[in-house]
């Protein structure tokens, strides 16, 4: 049988892995408090300048709301128009499905660049570069898989037999799905919309291409500042990203699973 | 036995009628235009090997399938087009489909939720149908915290309480223990007999078939091999795969000569004849096999020359709890299945290795076409 | 499954997702039309010329060329480094299993631009490896850690190993561990029951994995630009630049076309190769 040994380097290597997954993440906490002016390490001395640097700029705070304004807008219309595409997909056979499903989850592996640049010059032939709406529609795209996913992980656990219950029980559509399917589909919906919000907040290369002058979100804003400045700035302000990621994990969690909604 | 408050859930029955009714699944053919009239009140079940086209059946006459072609009437009714949640069924799944976010309370209450009752009434209503299926003690326990026979009582409840003209069972009782499930039978056929309700069981299960219903409907492969009391089901088999399914049967393969009168002569291909009465749609002469039930079967001590109508060595002898069965190698392609179960005495006589005659009454066996080979379907 | 034959229903409730997607489509679309197009806005005429420029520019094949290698080379690593720690994941039963799972994943949910900040604060010219190789003694002035391909092949393996991990793990939890007993009950070897057994079983799930994994490292456009600075010019890099910096449409939409392309040749090369591979 398997020997001990080889097993014990199977963990260490796993530890390993560990280490390499998180040191990145864990560095940037203790730079974003140094005193020192470049990114180093071990930081030099304590401050929280870097924060107050970060909060005095109105470039942030700006960027910041439109960030949170656009993931907000994408993540509701995702969850409705990922309920509706999951509903059709995971409950009913017909022709095409897999094409479908493979054509949704298409924004998901499609090389970013040529993503971003496709949507660019299609929105700039609609009128719609580097304005609001494009950049919304491009954020709906991109988060809509992941709605389709947890929204579909939540469906394929409801038995179908459940609606049917429901129907001879004198259920018509609309009841059913309020009374019924919407309590039950809640822990995949909550955990769709935190995906979807993260990911569209967290969103670079196709905002890149589709924000400019006086439209900007945060991931570029962190991008243009660091082109410029060397300072533990943009660690701070990695903080706070990681720390919102941090409350996300762990809710997506605790409603159903990181693991069920990821395979 | 304790008086049911019935009133709760009784609303009387009206007929079902089923008219060359088909259903076909991307090229499967599930259901083959069927046709079945259910009296009001009625019991039926439907009884067949699994994949005969039993669950798809019961799903359209509840609604959940549109069937390809014939009608279905309820209450006289023609409901090909009305959806299911305005057609007055009560349903119970195998699976239970409990609500799992609703407590035994709201599961039992959402019928009525959904026909807008006021709360009072739903309240009257829920606490009398939980009374009927004992579940009073438990209204806000979740299905997760419910046991296997505590979840089919809700299901059932939760059909009952809307007062069904129809009350169909997809394999109710299929997920219970032995024991917990003949309770159950029991107890849903008092409830079925004093709500008046028209009811149609699904099952493969030839013994809760027997026991529960008024009549049986047999199926194979998307048609109906045979309707009847489950006494005719039993005694009187339309053919092989009805005499196989339902119950143990022997089935032996002899050829009849040409019929005197109303006598005929059946021969083994053993060499063993006897006469018997001819059946009257039968050509002659015609390869048959004989029907016989193990319990029809008399064994007796072989004396010397031959008597009976086969003679053989007991193989083996099964015990199987309340019945003990002789397997009787006689010379034909299978061993003769006896049962001992009503003669003590035998059993203790019999031993493996005896030789016995084998008798039966000429009321107890039924001659069939035989079937050629391959078109003996079994599913 | 269920197949009622209301087909209006399904069309209804896919409607606006396909809608969604037909703006992806559309846009690709208008990225292949405008790579033969002289000039756009402008000019409409149809020609080959932008595919020619790309072949006769050193500059552009160089980038391809380094496109393709960091591809090849971080799919290689993920493949390596995610294998076992998905094996761990499904096979090992241990406490830790969990909060191993977790740690894999969250990273996902990190952005991008965290990541790589991190990146720079572990490889720059004062960050933790050169103080911890300087207070080691090892060296005595900074080391160039950043600014070449292996930094960026860092960065980008620590993105994306998440996905190889999961893509191999979704395989391997289905491989029945009966079947790999059998095999050792009639006669394998624990060594010749993985390299007969899970090992091709599982190579579907390194396949899609792979598939993933070149095709977001080949369109990744911040970690070549922050850990490369300017030293590792992959296609992502030369299209942000004749987008947005030269403005030219039509060459930049046919880096796209042919950056395309290449995922897609890598993806048909994967499946052709391992569907011949489990045939056997
Ligand atoms: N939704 C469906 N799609 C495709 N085939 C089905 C579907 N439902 C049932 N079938 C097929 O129809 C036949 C009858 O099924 P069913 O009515 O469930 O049988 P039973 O309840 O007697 O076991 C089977 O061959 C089954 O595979
Ligand atoms: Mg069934």
């Amino acid at each position: 049988m398997r020997s001990r040994a080889r097993l014990r380097y199977l963990d260490a290597f796993v530890a390993a892995i560990v280490v390499f997954l998180l040191a990145p993440i864990v560095v940037v906490l203790p730079s974003a408090f140094s005193s020192d002016v470049a990114l180093s390490f071990p930081p030099q001395g304590f401050s929280t300048r870097w924060f107050e640097n970060l909060l005095s700029r109105g470039e942030f705070l700006s960027a910041a709301r439109l960030s949170i304004t656009v993931a907000f807008l994408a993540t509701a219309i995702s969850l409705i128009v990922g309920l509706f595409a999951a509903y059709a997909l995971f409950r009913f056979d017909f022709w095409g499905r897999s094409a479908l499903e493979a054509l949704f989850m298409t924004p998901l592996v499609f090389p970013a660049i040529a993503l971003a640049l496709s949507l660019a010059m299609v929105m700039s032939t609609a009128g719609l570069l580097r304005d609001f709406w494009g950049l919304l529609i491009a954020h709906v795209l991109i988060t809509m898989p992941y709605a389709i996913r947890t929204i579909g992980a939540s469906l394929r656990e409801i038995s179908v037999a459940i609606e049917d219950a429901a129907l001879t029980l004198g259920a018509r559509p609309a009841q059913l799905f309020w009374y019924v399917m919407l309590p039950l589909l809640r822990p995949g919906i909550a955990a769709g919309a935190i995906f979807s919000f993260i990911i569209s907040m967290d969103e670079f290369t196709v905002s890149l291409f589709l924000t400019g002058p006086g439209l900007t979100t945060l991931p570029i804003e962190i991008f243009n500042y660091a082109e410029f400045n060397s300072d533990p700035t943009i660690a701070s302000i990695s903080v706070i990203l990681i720390l919102i990621s941090c409350i996300a994990v762990a809710t997506i969690e605790r409603l159903m699973g990181l693991r069920r909604v990821l395979s | 036995m304790q008086r049911l408050n019935i009133e709760a859930v009784a609303a009387g029955g009206v007929a079902v009628e089923i008219d060359g009714v088909g259903k076909r699944y991307q090229g499967v053919e599930a259901v083959r235009a069927i046709s079945l009239s259910i009296v009001p009140g009625e019991f039926v079940s439907l009884l067949g090997p699994s994949g005969c086209g039993k669950t798809t059946t019961l799903r359209m006459i509840a609604g959940l399938e549109v069937p390809d072609s014939g009608t279905i009437r309820i209450g006289g009714a023609v409901v090909n087009s009305t959806p299911p949640w305005s057609r007055g069924i009560g349903m119970v799944f195998q699976s239970y489909a409990l609500f799992p976010h609703m407590t035994v309370f709201e599961n039992i209450a959402f019928g009525l939720k959904m026909r807008g009752e006021p709360a009072q009434n739903i309240k009257t209503a829920v606490d009398e149908a939980m009374a009927l299926v004992h579940l009073s003690e438990l209204p806000d326990r979740l299905p997760s915290q419910l046991s296997g026979g505590q979840r089919q009582r809700v299901a059932l409840a939760r059909a009952l309480v809307i007062k069904p003209r129809v009350l169909l069972l997809d394999e109710p009782l299929g997920a219970l223990d032995r024991k917990l499930r003949e309770q159950m039978q029991v107890e849903l056929k008092l409830i079925q007999r004093q709500a008046g309700v028209t009811t149609v069981l699904v099952t493969h299960d030839q013994e809760e078939a027997l026991t529960l219903s008024d009549r049986i409907v047999v199926m194979s492969s998307g048609e109906i091999v045979q309707i009847g009391s489950p006494s005719d089901i039993y005694n009187r088999p339309a053919n092989q795969f009805v005499a196989d399914f339902v119950g143990m049967s022997n089935l032996m393969r002899a050829r009849t000569s040409s019929a005197d009168g109303d006598r005929v002569s059946v021969s083994f291909p053993n060499g063993r004849s006897y006469v018997t009465k001819a059946e009257g749609n039968l050509a002659h002469p015609s390869d048959v096999d004989v029907f016989v039930r193990p319990e029809s079967v008399k064994l007796a001590p072989n004396a010397g020359s031959p008597s009976g109508k086969l003679s053989g060595t007991v193989e083996h002898i099964v015990y199987a709890g309340a019945s003990t069965y002789a397997h009787v190698s006689v010379g034909l392609a299978k061993p003769v299945v006896a049962s001992l179960s009503q003669k003590p005495q035998d059993s203790n006589a019999i031993r493996i290795g005896d030789e016995l005659s084998l008798d039966w009454d000429e009321t107890d066996a039924l001659l069939m076409p035989a079937l050629e080979a391959g078109a003996r379907r079994t599913s | 499954m269920r197949t009622v034959r209301s087909k209006l229903l399904i069309a209804l409730l896919l409607a606006p997702a396909v809608l969604i997607s037909m703006v992806m489509i559309a846009a690709i679309a208008t990225t292949l039309g405008i790579s033969f197009l002289r000039q756009f806005p402008g000019d409409l005429q149809v020609t080959l010329a932008n595919y020619i420029a790309f072949l006769s520019q050193p500059f552009l094949l160089k980038a391809a060329y380094q496109t393709m290698a960091l591809g090849l080379v971080v799919t290689a690593i993920c493949v390596v480094l995610g294998y076992p720690v998905a094996w761990f994941l499904v096979k090992r039963d241990t406490r830790f299993r969990n909060a191993v799972f977790l740690i894999v994943l969250a990273p996902l949910l990190v952005s991008i631009v965290v990541r790589t900040v991190g990146w720079i604060i572990i490889l720059g010219n004062e960050g933790l490896v050169n103080a911890l190789l300087m207070s080691l003694g090892v060296i005595d002035s900074s080391l160039q850690l950043m600014r070449s391909f292996w930094t960026v092949v860092v960065g980008l393996v620590h993105v994306l190993l998440p996905f190889m991990i999961l893509s191999i793990a979704s395989v391997l939890s289905k491989i029945d561990d009966d079947v790999i007993e059998a095999a050792m009950l009639l006669g394998a070897r624990p060594a010749t029951a993985f390299l007969k057994i899970t090992l091709p079983m599982s190579m579907q799930g390194v396949a899609a994995g792979s598939i993933i994994v070149f095709a977001l490292t080949i369109g990744t456009y911040l970690t070549p630009i922050w850990l490369g600075r300017g030293n590792v010019n992959v296609l992502a890099v030369s299209i942000h630049e004749q987008a947005l910096i030269s403005v030219e449409w039509p060459a930049a939409a046919t880096s796209a076309v042919l950056l395309t392309i290449m995922a897609l040749v890598f993806m048909a090369i994967f499946l052709a190769s391992i569907r011949r591979m489990t045939r056997r």
